[in-house]
């Protein structure tokens, strides 16, 4: 039975090692025509080499047919039958016979050759295939170490411990924003990610992978619950209420363009008004009462409770002619225009953190982190003082305000000669507040298209290789004074 | 099977081989060159069967029954088969006897079938009617006359010669007595040195002479014994198998059987494929019945017994070829 085992194992063996050489040359094959596939190639071997085992295994361990053995060690030993009779005479019956006959097989089975008559051996080509199967597959070690074309390393140690750094560098970015601003959203977003700071140096890439997405998940959830109950839809409604009333166009205005800190100051500045003695009513109040009721109930159907609030106050107190009351509906509205503004703000804040989280997932590998253009100061020097609420402020018009030209003034080109040797100087018309000089040359016009490829990473959805490529781009030509 | 102890059997066995070899070259004095033949019918005899001899006259076919009934010292009757012998000339018949009292009576007189050995020759000669006379003696070594049931003498074996050349005037047998020959021998022409060697022999002045070995009774006592040796179940069924096999309506039937077959060999067929296998075994000095055995001694089993159709006939397909397709079929299974 243990010859046959053993038999068998060699006959599946030597066939496993055929199917090994056949696959080893269709790898060989698909890795000239497809050299990306190496990717695949351990894990494919892994499962033949799990298969293989299998195999062998069951070869084995699966239980020996008896009869068959016996018939077969007959064939093998040229003895007619003297096994198989052996095996199936019944005992106790005849016992001379039988006897007679067990010792004769005995005799027999002793007098065989048994390594001449049934030698082990290895099926037909076995060997033939075990020696092309070594060659083949030195031939696809030797190819996978030394033949990788096009496909990034990933990242070594030092690779990993730059984008440690690079995230480190990222979240203390957001640190100093949260307290220059008190952002308490900012302030616990950073608690949260405490424990991942401290294993930041001792990750994998793995690990550092999943953990920029799960910073990136936290942050989406946050986009996404700061965006509800906006007024941003209703925004351009609750302008053309207010448009035609006097003393109000200029919040109309705001709140056209979104601009809801603006319009927040401007309502409570109307509120404080109209809060004095002897206000009145003003004019136009009257008949846009019924456009904001209805802008009031549109604003309650969108979930924005507290401005549909203070509109359906406003329109009632203009039917009642009661500046006392409108004035307290514009104290109220302009509260809800300043949690919106402070909601925008961190819409903006949380779009800017998913581009920079979005960085350095795409430069994992290379080391690097998302690079200074995306940095949350900078936005955060563009904002205005610290206003009420919470969150910080940025200036929503990322874009910048259209460009003006005052007709008094007028682009002048200057050429001449300045000391020794040619120079050329250029003056570009600006009108910014508080006759701040323009910046010059490059810088003046770095600083917009910045802002515009800022723009374009953090609200479009870009590929993350296309992000990369622009950042880089803006790093190839950032003036050097900055 | 007898409790006999294993000492014992391997002398008795021994004896068996001795006194088969022994007849073996006191009848191959007289019968030069039909070694295979000698050897079979000896087996059938042992085996208590009766053997067809078919063979172009000549050959020794006479001589052999001739010598084996010395040899053996049985008592022996010939009966020459023609188209006008009646049954009654075989089996005998009651006859009108004067008791010198003027009484007279029926008495019943023997035929020649009341004798150990019968060669019967050239038994197609004779009708189908008289053929089947033999038919109860074949099988229950008895004959009925009169209503009365005489048993015949133990043992008692029928020898028969048949010429396959001469079909005019010739009756074949019916398929009943056939299928009660143990075997159907093919006598050839022997060998050149065979022929050789019978010239000088049979020319001399002096012919060979037979003694007898040993009496009836010892045939009975071989016959026992190799009645006696085991047989694994494994062989029983290839037996089983192959008889099967040669039937054309079972499942595991060739082509062949298939398309010229019409009837297949009975189970009488398998009782004389391992009776003379057991023999075989003996005489190979094995103690059990290994599949070698069958297929050495199935063809002479068989040959008889099956009975082709006409497109066998047609196409000029022996009971030989197409055996031997089923033997191929079968030792290819038997391996597997």
């Amino acid at each position: 039975m243990q010859r046959m085992r053993v038999q068998r194992l060699m006959n599946w063996a030597g066939l496993s090692v055929r199917y090994l050489a056949a696959l080893l040359v269709g790898t060989l094959i698909v890795l000239l025509l497809f050299p990306q596939a190496r990717l695949v190639i351990p894990g494919l071997f892994a499962i033949a080499g799990v298969i293989g085992l299998t195999v062998l295994a069951v070869a084995w361990f699966r239980p020996v047919d008896a009869k068959k053995t016996v018939r077969m060690a007959d064939a093998k030993f040229g003895l007619p039958d003297h096994l198989l009779t052996s095996s199936e005479l019944p005992s106790g019956e005849g016992e001379g016979w039988v006897r007679l006959q067990h010792e004769d097989t005995i005799a027999r089975l002793r007098a065989v050759d048994w390594q001449g008559s049934w030698p082990l051996c290895w099926p037909r080509c076995s060997a033939l295939a075990g020696g092309a199967a070594v060659v083949l597959a030195a031939l696809l070690a030797l190819l996978l170490t030394t033949y990788a074309p096009g496909i990034p390393e990933a990242a070594g140690p030092a690779g990993l411990l730059n984008e440690a750094a690079a995230v480190e560098e990222l979240l203390k970015d957001w640190e100093k924003a949260a307290e220059r601003t008190a952002d308490p959203e900012l302030k616990n977003l950073l608690a949260e990610l405490q424990p991942l700071r401290e294993q930041l140096p001792k990750m994998t890439e793995r690990e550092m992978l999943l953990a920029l997405s799960k910073i990136e998940n936290k942050l989406e959830a946050l986009r996404e619950a700061a965006g509800k109950e906006s007024l941003e839809a209703s925004a351009a409604d609750m302008a053309a209420a207010f448009e035609n009333v006097e003393g109000l166009s200029a919040l109309a205005a705001a709140l056209r363009q979104k601009n809801f800190a603006k319009a927040e100051k401007l309502a409570e500045k109307e509120a404080e008004k109209l809060s004095r003695p002897g206000a009145e009513i003003p004019q136009g109040a009257e008949q846009a009462g019924e456009h904001m009721s209805k802008v009031a109930q549109k604003l309650a159907k969108t979930g924005c409770a507290e401005a549909s609030s203070a509109l359906q106050q406003a329109s009632q107190s203009t039917a009642k002619k009661d500046p006392a009351g409108l004035g307290q509906a514009m104290s109220q509205l302009s509260k809800s225009l300043a949690r919106e503004a402070s909601r925008q703000a961190a819409s903006r804040r949380l779009g800017l953190q998913l581009a920079q989280i979005g960085e350095c997932k795409g430069g994992l590998g290379e080391g690097e982190g998302p690079g200074a253009g995306l940095s949350l100061l900078p936005k955060l020097s563009e904002m205005k003082s610290p206003g009420q609420g919470a969150g910080g402020e940025t200036d929503p018009n990322r874009v910048g305000d259209p460009t003006r030209s005052d007709p008094a003034r007028s682009q002048e080109n200057l050429t001449g000669t300045a000391g020794e040797g040619e120079s050329e100087a250029e003056t570009l018309s600006s009108d910014a507040p508080g006759g701040e000089a323009p910046r010059s040359g490059k810088a003046a016009q770095f600083a917009p298209y910045e802002k515009l490829s800022q723009q374009a990473i953090a609200d479009e959805s870009l590929p993350l290789a296309y992000r990369q490529t622009i950042k880089k781009y803006f790093e190839a030509i950032r003036p050097t004074d900055q | 099977m007898s409790e006999i102890p294993s000492e014992e059997l391997q002398l008795r066995l021994a004896d068996f081989r001795a006194r088969f070899d022994q007849l073996k070259t006191e009848v191959s004095k007289a019968v030069i060159g039909q070694e295979e033949i000698i050897e079979k019918t000896l087996m059938a005899i042992i085996a208590g069967g009766h053997v067809l001899l078919e063979g172009v006259p000549g050959l020794g076919k006479t001589l052999l029954v001739r010598t084996l009934s010395s040899a053996l010292h049985l008592n022996f009757q010939r009966i020459q088969f023609t188209p006008d012998l009646m049954p009654a000339d075989l089996i005998g018949t009651k006859i009108l006897q004067d008791d010198g009292h003027g009484h007279s009576r029926f008495e019943f007189s023997p035929g020649p079938i009341f004798c150990n050995l019968l060669l019967g020759d050239e038994i197609n000669r004779a009708t189908p009617k008289t053929q089947s006379a033999l038919l109860e003696a074949m099988q229950e070594q008895s004959v009925t006359v009169g209503g009365e049931t005489r048993h015949l003498k133990k043992p008692f074996f029928v020898l028969a010669t048949q010429n396959p050349l001469e079909m005019e005037g010739t009756y074949p047998l019916p398929e009943a007595q056939l299928d009660r020959f143990f075997f159907k021998l093919q006598v050839t022409y022997p060998s050149a040195e065979a022929f050789d060697r019978i010239l000088d022999v049979t020319t001399a002045r002096s012919l060979p002479q037979v003694q007898p070995v040993f009496d009836g009774s010892v045939l009975v006592e071989m016959g026992d014994l190799a009645r006696d040796v085991p047989v694994a179940p494994t062989i029983r069924q290839r037996v089983v198998r192959l008889i099967m096999a040669t039937h054309p309506e079972t499942e595991h039937a060739i082509e062949s059987v298939k398309r010229y077959v019409r009837y297949g060999a009975s189970p009488r067929a398998g009782q004389a494929c391992l009776l003379a296998a057991k023999i075989r075994a003996i005489l190979q000095g094995r103690f059990h019945v290994a599949g070698e055995d069958i297929f050495a001694v199935a063809l002479p089993v068989l040959r008889h017994r099956v009975m082709l159709s006409f497109e066998a006939q047609a196409d000029g397909i022996s009971a030989d070829d197409l055996l031997g397709q089923v033997f191929a079929a079968e030792k290819k299974i038997w391996t597997e």
